[in-house]
């Protein structure tokens, strides 16, 4: 909230909301205009005229629309001014990816990468359900659940702590992609091989943060908790679990990016045909960079809903927590 | 008189150092299609034999790394390539400038591999099995045999209730076979020595040669890209990169009939330059016999079609308008590739010779 009314409060000492559309429009206009100059031309045929004037149309475009950009920017919040960020640089790319006559073959327009993701849809969710479900959502819940069980232990059990935590640190901070050649050959090239790769890189974070988050209960309240004569199993869920929370969920947002990095690179060493980084190599090695981007995109767009979805959780569980208290 | 005589000599001496520098070998960057073995003796032969010194090149030979040969020769960090041709025109289709400079196997050497007892004898039996292949590339004579016998892949993009199911794997045929595919991609050359090696002798395997049911889609080749070609002075060496290119094509010609014509020679020449790649597999794991058997074979995909009729490193034109056309009835290629895909006037230039 308090962040919003300090934006408006700023808008208002800003240019015009109407002078701020007017320059983005025109700024798209322009850019548009690049890219319909040079829409249908062969590679290394577009006339040097029509490129030279597609460019001087992308660099006015783009000085007009951010500069509307920037007014409007001032006035708004949430992902607006963001989406339009993205609209304008893609027009732009499109635009000199056709003045230049950039192959397909090494990097595609986005208007190609539309298309691909439109024509293979089916195709893709597919990949995609078998990448994000099976392997990275299964081996992250499995990772997840192995992390937080192995951290009470080591709680509960000081010998398992000083023993083995170390080892934990330590095999956290192995690369995946030299895990995974190793996994793929000892479980074979179905996808538990890329849940179980997933698992392991999940499952060290969790460990390390949640024994860490255990342990940074204040002592304050175990004595007080003492003095109320609560049992220890009360005690551990009223005072030791809400201070591991954060840490818990700072694991889960990191493993949510490792998750589906395992998943992708894991498929790279070997696959039964389905999964975006299966989809991702094979079409690579056909120069097909279309449907790459293509999976590339949808990659991503799960990967920042899953993280969304994590963060969304933290805040409704954490919300107590100093770090998401608002100021004043 | 003795100090001119002198500065005479001082100016003999410069222009002779001169001349030499001029004469400087010329560096040439050769992107190898995969690990050194004697899949490609007669570049290492060539390189040996002093073949490239002596038509003033210093060529390097690059083992393939994370990135297919195309995409080295097209961006620059190689000069020249071997690839396939479907690996070629595909990406001709995808705008990248790569020209086929040089066919040096007449022959395709892909098969797919089953065990006699799955009692396949027809790739009409295909359908429903699991085949193994390997990416980047690599797949297109598994898919377009399928294709033929009207079957689609998972390896199709645009096919969602594919009729075989392609596992892809990193080359070594012992992760899937025959647990987990029924049939798996094998290289006359390579693979199938590395299944014997796995204990199934060559009589208890049924190897399907694509070429034998119409696939006879040409492997190893010679290209570089056009940009290169239209270079009037290459490095600065002085000369056009068709000329060079005409030197390498020549001397690596010179290599191979060297390497076919004496075996043994050529396999110590590659045993020299490969470490574990060069290894077979099992029974079969020395290097020495593994490779033995590999320019064996690879020699029978080079003396075939146009080597025989004394015109090795030709491409011949039957074949390749066959490969198009094979490859446009297949939706592998969208669209005939322009005339300037194949560069005859390379194989001219090196040999002397008219293409037919």
């Amino acid at each position: 909230m308090a962040s919003r009314t300090v934006a408006l409060g700023r808008g208002r000492a800003g240019g015009l909301p109407g002078l701020g559309w007017l320059a983005l429009a025109l700024g798209l206009g322009l850019l548009l205009a690049a890219v319909w100059n040079v829409w249908n031309f062969p590679l290394d045929g577009v006339p040097p005229g029509r490129k030279g004037l597609s460019l001087t149309l992308i660099v006015l475009g783009l000085a007009s629309g951010i500069y509307g950009l920037a007014i409007l920017a001032r006035r708004m919040t949430g992902v607006v001014p963001a989406l339009l960020a993205a609209l304008l640089t893609l027009v732009a790319v499109e635009g000199l990816l056709r003045a230049y006559g950039v192959p397909p073959g090494l990097i595609p327009t986005p208007t190609r990468v539309a298309t691909a993701l439109y024509n293979s849809r089916t195709v893709l969710l597919g990949d995609a359900r078998v990448t994000f479900v099976q392997e990275a959502l299964l081996g992250y819940l499995a990772g997840v659940g192995m992390g937080i069980l192995v951290a009470l232990a080591a709680v509960r059990f000081p010998f398992l702590e000083r023993g083995a935590l170390p080892y934990a640190g330590l095999f956290a901070s192995i690369p995946i992609v030299a895990l995974a050649p190793v996994i793929v050959k000892a479980f074979g090239l179905e996808w538990p091989s890329k849940a179980i790769i997933v698992a392991i890189t999940v499952f060290f974070p969790v460990v390390v943060n949640v024994v860490r988050g255990l342990q940074s209960a204040s002592p304050l309240l175990l004595d007080l908790m003492q003095t109320y004569a609560v049992t220890p199993a009360a005690s551990f869920r009223l005072v030791r679990v809400p201070s591991a929370l954060p840490f818990l969920f700072n694991a889960l947002k990191i493993g949510s990016t490792l998750a589906l990095i395992g998943a992708i690179v894991g498929e790279f060493f070997g696959t039964t045909g389905q999964g975006l980084g299966f989809r991702i190599q094979i079409e690579a090695g056909r120069f097909n960079l279309d449907i790459v981007w293509a999976a590339i995109v949808i990659a991503s767009v799960l990967g920042i809903a899953f993280y969304g979805v994590i963060s969304w959780l933290e805040m409704r569980f954490t919300s107590w927590h100093a770090s998401r208290r608002q100021p004043g | 008189m003795n100090k001119a005589v002198l500065s005479a000599l001082t100016a003999a001496l410069a222009a002779s150092a001169l001349s030499s520098a001029g004469a400087a070998n010329v560096p040439v960057k050769l992107q190898l299609k995969w690990f050194p073995q004697a899949q490609f003796a007669g570049f290492f032969v060539a390189q040996a034999k002093g073949f490239y010194k002596a038509e003033g090149l210093d060529v390097t030979l690059l083992p393939i790394g994370d990135q297919s040969p195309i995409q080295t020769v097209a961006t620059g960090a190689a000069d020249f390539g071997t690839t396939w041709i479907t690996d070629l025109l595909t990406a001709r289709q995808q705008g990248l400038p790569v020209v086929h400079i040089a066919q040096l196997f007449q022959k395709s050497g892909y098969t797919l591999v089953a065990l006699k007892s799955s009692n396949l004898t027809d790739p009409k039996q295909f359908t429903g099995k699991r085949i193994g292949v390997w990416p980047s590339g690599n797949e297109y004579p598994a898919v377009a045999l399928l294709k033929k016998y009207g079957m689609t892949t998972s390896l199709d993009s645009t096919v969602a209730n594919p009729s075989v199911q392609a596992v892809t794997y990193p080359f070594d045929p012992s992760l899937v076979f025959p647990d987990k595919v029924d049939l798996v991609s094998a290289m006359t050359y390579n693979e199938v020595d590395q299944i014997v090696g796995l204990g199934y002798s060559l009589d208890k395997l049924q190897v399907f040669n694509v070429s034998d049911f119409g696939i006879n889609l040409l492997e190893d080749l010679m290209f570089t890209t056009q940009k290169t070609l239209d270079n009037k002075n290459f490095k600065n060496s002085g000369m056009s990169g068709q000329e060079v290119a005409a030197k390498l094509v020549r001397a690596t010609i010179k290599g191979w009939n060297y390497a076919v014509a004496n075996q043994k020679e050529a396999v110590q020449t590659v045993l020299v330059n490969c470490g574990n790649t060069c290894k077979g597999s099992g029974t079969r794991a020395s290097a020495a016999g593994h490779q033995t058997w590999q320019m064996t074979e690879v020699a029978k995909l080079y003396r075939a079609g146009q080597t025989l009729k004394g015109n090795a490193g030709l491409l011949d034109r039957a074949t390749y308008a066959a490969n198009v056309k094979q490859l446009m009835d297949l939706g592998i290629l969208k669209s005939a590739p322009s005339a300037g895909a194949v560069n005859y006037k390379v194989w001219e230039m090196a040999t002397g010779k008219t293409a037919k």
